[in-house]
């Protein structure tokens, strides 16, 4: 971005070098020359530096950092934090599975200035409470959340595809007669207004740091025990985005589905991950689905589910 | 016609004016990493701008030579 800038900056020097004598001698028009550079410096040039500076303001508002220079939106920047990954933005944040420098534009392109006129309408109201009014407390999503900025990265992915017999139809959320987020599946969205009473995970902060320059310190490697206990955390926020919660109960309690708390003296954790990657046929008759996760998730996931009834 | 007495090498000037304090404009709104530079950009450097090469476009088609008899 910043050669980018560099390259802007020289052109529309150039620009106003070559604006700047006709300034000083507009007589220099009066050749065929003269009106060729006056057609080049006062037009050419000058439109080509807007299109070049739209282009480029208009990328650099997708970055996360952008996004959250907003004092408003601050809060939400510090949600993508949130130790606990059953936090949307924070999984998806801390995961990478949107690109850590671009988070908030991966899921919403259709807000602000990236949508119709009418988004860009809101845009600028937005501006005017930032600066002029009084912006309120708690910042909600203006209008639905359109599913379609899910299904745009899940809707045939492998992990996605694979518990479709776990969701509503698939036509009812594409059209947004059912929500992901409304519908008691995915709830926990930015919950901005409370996320300094929560426990932050530092260690991706410097992916979004501000314009300001101020950085936040390394993170300090984890004891044994607090690996154990931070991979049983995130195994947690696994747990609960895999679905799990849905069939097995709130932290395993019991639901539809058996309790896991007394799965640890069942299943040690090797054969806890062989069970999960491939569930035995009664498991699948019962309505289990194999789990696909990388090996650090899957492992996390083993560690939480093993930890559960032990506490 | 007043326009034709004013002369091209005015309007010249003042679309000059407009490029360049526009384009300025741009430069640090480049180098401001906030919200807002995108709206001053928007509303102020696209509009001077804008207006500078609308000013130079005018003097195209409004500004004609002077009549026969006054060319020395």
């Amino acid at each position: 971005m910043l050669g980018l800038t560099g390259v802007l900056i020289v052109l529309v020097v150039l620009t106003i070098v070559l604006a700047g004598v006709f300034l000083v001698r507009p007589s220099i028009t009066a050749g065929a020359t003269g009106k060729v550079l006056a057609f080049v410096g006062l037009c050419v040039l000058p439109a080509l530096c807007i299109g070049t500076g739209m282009s480029f303001h208009m990328q650099r508002s997708q970055q996360t950092a952008y996004c959250i220079s907003c004092h408003s939106m601050e809060s939400h920047g510090q949600s993508l934090h949130l130790e606990d990954a059953q936090y949307i933005p924070a999984q998806h944040f801390q995961s990478h599975l949107v690109p850590p420098d671009a988070a908030c534009y991966t899921c919403h392109t259709d807000y602000t200035m990236y949508g119709p006129l009418k988004d860009k309408l809101k845009g600028l109201r937005y501006l005017y409470m930032e600066y002029v009014s009084t912006p309120p407390k708690t910042i909600h999503l203006d209008g639905k959340y359109s599913n379609l900025q899910c299904l745009h990265c899940h809707q045939g992915a492998r992990n996605f595809e694979e518990h479709l017999s776990q969701m509503p139809p698939i036509g009812d959320l594409t059209s947004n007669r059912i929500s992901c987020l409304s519908s008691g599946c995915h709830d926990m969205i930015h919950n901005a207004s409370e996320v300094s009473h929560l426990k932050m995970w530092d260690g991706g902060a410097t992916s979004t740091t501000p314009a300001s320059g101020t950085s936040t310190p390394a993170p300090k490697a984890p004891t044994g025990d607090e690996a154990s206990g931070a991979t049983s955390a995130g195994g947690k926020g696994i747990f609960n985005s895999q679905g799990c919660a849905g069939c097995h109960g709130e932290g395993g309690a019991g639901g539809p589905g058996p309790a896991l708390t007394n799965v640890s003296s069942q299943y040690p954790p090797a054969k806890l991950t062989s069970v999960l990657k491939t569930p035995t046929a009664s498991m699948k008759a019962a309505g289990m689905v194999p789990v696909t996760l990388n090996a650090a998730d899957m492992k996390a996931l083993v560690s939480y589910v093993s930890s559960l009834g032990g506490k | 016609m007043k326009l034709r007495a004013i002369g091209i090498r005015r309007y010249l000037r003042v679309s000059s004016i407009l490029i360049i304090l526009g384009l300025l404009v741009e430069i640090v709104t480049l180098l401001w990493f906030h919200p807002l530079s995108f709206v001053f950009f928007i509303f102020v450097g696209v509009i001077l701008i804008g207006v500078g090469i609308l000013v130079y476009l005018i003097s195209l088609v409004f500004v004609v030579s002077p009549p026969a008899e006054n060319r020395g």
